[in-house]
């Protein structure tokens, strides 16, 4: 196991009262392995992958859990400890390609930055190492781009730069926090791809964060759906997309247009999305499930579908006992 | 880069033309009549009106002000009535003790100010950050002439550590004038006893004329770290693991120091003010002192002439800082 979250329980603290944005989350990633993180806005997911590095908000405590990575409590590990893991052994690449690069500083001068920390060479190497890494993740001049400034680039280039920053040392786990979400469809596939490629080539594994559940499919080994700061469902891919449990990831597959028929409207999970100001009592989602009973007001059990297929649900019970 | 040069100048003649016609019709609808102060109260009618002819007080305005503005392009500001000397060499005279005091005042303030700046933004909202805003805040609320009044009956009154007033020590010969500032001239001699008064007259003076730009540039860099320190690349920076003095430099405070720089250029007239006060209260012999013994002389000549050289150096003041720009902002640059 290369990385273990468990029991994770974060809140917010503001001037109107505290927040809990994660319950109970528990996630494993092996060497090797793509997971997927899928959920609406809210759910907790990026605060999942903030809190590992440790990159989370002022106002962030967390309340319980533990991060064990190779041994060490992520949580507890004193900063400059875990500053050591930061993009040597852990990388991320966030949304937004444009705004994680610094605006007055060129290209090449971040990505070398980053690897003189990480290896410790000198200046010349440095800039070598920095445009290999630009060729790494399939830049044509990297030369060029290397003398560049972000807002010279396209949204696409910019985002093949913070995978090079993040895949510099290169990591063992990379976190993907919505790693397409802000470029074009093409665009998409081919940073995915390069993704894909480069853990390969390094054994780095990867936790794509997304809500787009076409993208895990094609990606990742295992999923783990989250819904209001918890995880729902989890288990292999093909197990959870093909015989999802819980009605949130059943909702989520109804709702996705491609192959569905064009003369019947296309189902839609009903409800407002999650507000965490307002969790319901028991289940998280209560409010917008369409087989919710009596028992589902209180806090649901997590069953085991089968060795591969975790879900957090009632009904997924019932239905399991009676099989 | 010239093409911002050659705007700026192009400017300048504009800029250097409006002044000129504003003071010059100030000093005309004011009332007050330069040729009576020179001759007095008892004068005749005859040396009365010589002087007033010899003055050109006599001409139509517009003649009088076409005289002026080509006395201008010749570097001709008139003839100080009060010293009788031109006032242009008046002024070159009292310039440098101005600009060192300036200089020194505006070295500590940026220096201090972005320190200060930064470490309360870093640490924003904690007890750093609470000591730094009090003390910024005094900064820009406390008037030059009751911090420098403060300052002078604590370090000369009671402690008597350093000199209330002047530039030198009576006693001590000034150093031979190469720039015009006692404190580099007498260090280009390497006369470290002048050296060591010049520097023990400056330090009050300086510190009270810098305190308000200092609590300026303190609040500017503080606001502008916290924005930056927000931004995604400053969480991009941590998240790759680079040191804290990287991103809290490198990255943060450079990114910050856009904004700054443009507080600072508009800042600068406030020191130009400033100097002026600092100037009487620390009997400091420079051009604000010059100034304002001539408005109490209704020496128009020199109150003009005054006037023109701090627009020139606020227009200039302002051509460094879209410099700076272009230097900190690729986007401008590219």
């Amino acid at each position: 196991m290369l990385l273990q979250i468990e029991d994770l329980a974060v809140s917010f603290l503001s001037m109107y009262g505290k927040t809990d944005v994660l319950e109970d989350v528990s996630i494993d990633i092996d060497s090797g392995e793509v997971i997927g993180i899928v959920g609406e806005s809210g759910s907790g997911k990026s605060v999942t992958a903030l809190s590992i590095l440790g990159l989370l908000d002022n106002n962030a405590q967390i309340n319980k859990g533990h991060i064990n990575y190779k041994g060490n409590d992520l949580l507890t590990l004193p900063p400059n400890k875990l500053q050591l893991l930061r993009g040597k052994e852990i990388g991320i690449v966030f949304q937004e390609p444009m705004s994680a690069l610094n605006p007055t500083m060129k290209i090449g001068k971040q990505i070398s930055n980053v690897i003189r920390k990480h290896r410790n060479v000198d200046k010349q190497t440095g800039k070598q190492l920095a445009i290999k890494a630009l060729e790494d993740v399939q830049i044509n001049n990297p030369q060029e781009v290397f003398h560049k400034y972000s807002f010279q680039l396209s949204g696409g280039m910019c985002q093949r730069v913070v995978i090079a920053l993040a895949m510099s040392s290169p990591p063992e786990l990379l976190i993907a926090d919505e790693p397409t979400t802000a470029l074009d469809v093409t665009v998409q596939a081919e940073i995915l791809k390069l993704m894909k490629k480069l853990s390969d080539n390094h054994q780095t594994s990867i936790m794509l964060i997304t809500h787009d559940l076409g993208v895990v499919a094609n990606t990742c080994d295992r999923i783990y759906v989250m819904y209001g700061g918890k995880v729902v469902e989890n288990g292999t891919t093909s197990e959870v997309l093909y015989h999802p449990q819980h009605p949130y990831t059943k909702g989520l597959i109804d709702s996705i247009p491609e192959g569905k028929s064009k003369n019947h409207p296309l189902k839609v999970l009903q409800g407002d999305s999650f507000n965490p100001g307002k969790r319901p009592q028991g289940c998280v989602f209560y409010d917008r499930c369409n087989i919710r009973s009596s028992k589902c007001l209180e806090e649901p059990p997590t069953i085991e579908v089968n060795a591969k297929h975790n879900v957090a649900c009632w009904e997924a019970e019932s239905i399991a006992i009676r099989e | 880069m010239l093409k911002v040069i050659k705007d700026r100048m192009i400017m300048l003649v504009f800029v250097v033309f409006g002044v000129s016609l504003i003071t010059f019709l100030i000093s005309n609808v004011i009332p007050g009549d330069p040729a009576r102060m020179i001759v007095g109260q008892r004068a005749s009618q005859e040396t009365y009106q010589s002087i007033r002819e010899q003055l050109g007080l006599n001409d139509p305005l517009i003649i009088q002000y076409f005289n002026y503005v080509k006395g201008l392009f010749t570097g001709d500001l008139g003839t100080s009535i009060r010293t009788q000397q031109p006032v242009l060499e008046d002024i070159l005279s009292y310039l440098p003790a101005t600009l060192e005091l300036i200089i020194i005042a505006f070295m500590i303030a940026i220096f201090f100010g972005m320190i200060i700046g930064v470490f309360t933004g870093i640490y924003n909202n904690t007890m750093i950050d609470y000591i730094g805003r009090i003390f910024s805040i005094s900064g820009v609320s406390t008037p030059i002439f009751l911090s420098g009044l403060i300052v002078i009956i604590i370090f000369y009154g009671q402690l008597d550590w350093l000199p209330s007033s002047g530039r030198l020590d009576l006693t001590m010969a000034r150093p031979p004038t190469v720039t015009g500032f006692y404190t580099v001239d007498s260090l280009m001699v390497g006369n470290l006893e002048t050296f060591r008064n010049a520097v023990s007259h400056i330090f009050l003076p300086a510190l009270i004329l810098s305190y308000v730009l200092l609590s300026t540039v303190t609040r500017q860099v503080r606001s502008s770290m916290i924005d930056v320190l927000n931004k995604e690349y400053i969480r991009t920076a941590n998240a790759n693991g680079l040191s804290k003095w990287t991103v809290n430099v490198r990255y943060a405070l450079r990114n910050s120091l856009i904004p700054t720089i443009t507080v600072i250029g508009v800042s600068f007239g406030s020191l130009l003010g400033g100097a002026v006060v600092t100037e009487i209260v620390f009997n400091w012999p420079g051009m604000g002192k010059y100034v304002v013994d001539s408005i109490g002389s209704l020496d128009f000549p020199a109150i003009m002439g005054f006037t023109i050289v701090i627009a020139i150096g606020y227009v200039l003041i302002n051509l460094i800082v879209d410099l700076l720009y272009i230097f900190l902002d690729p986007q401008i640059r590219e």
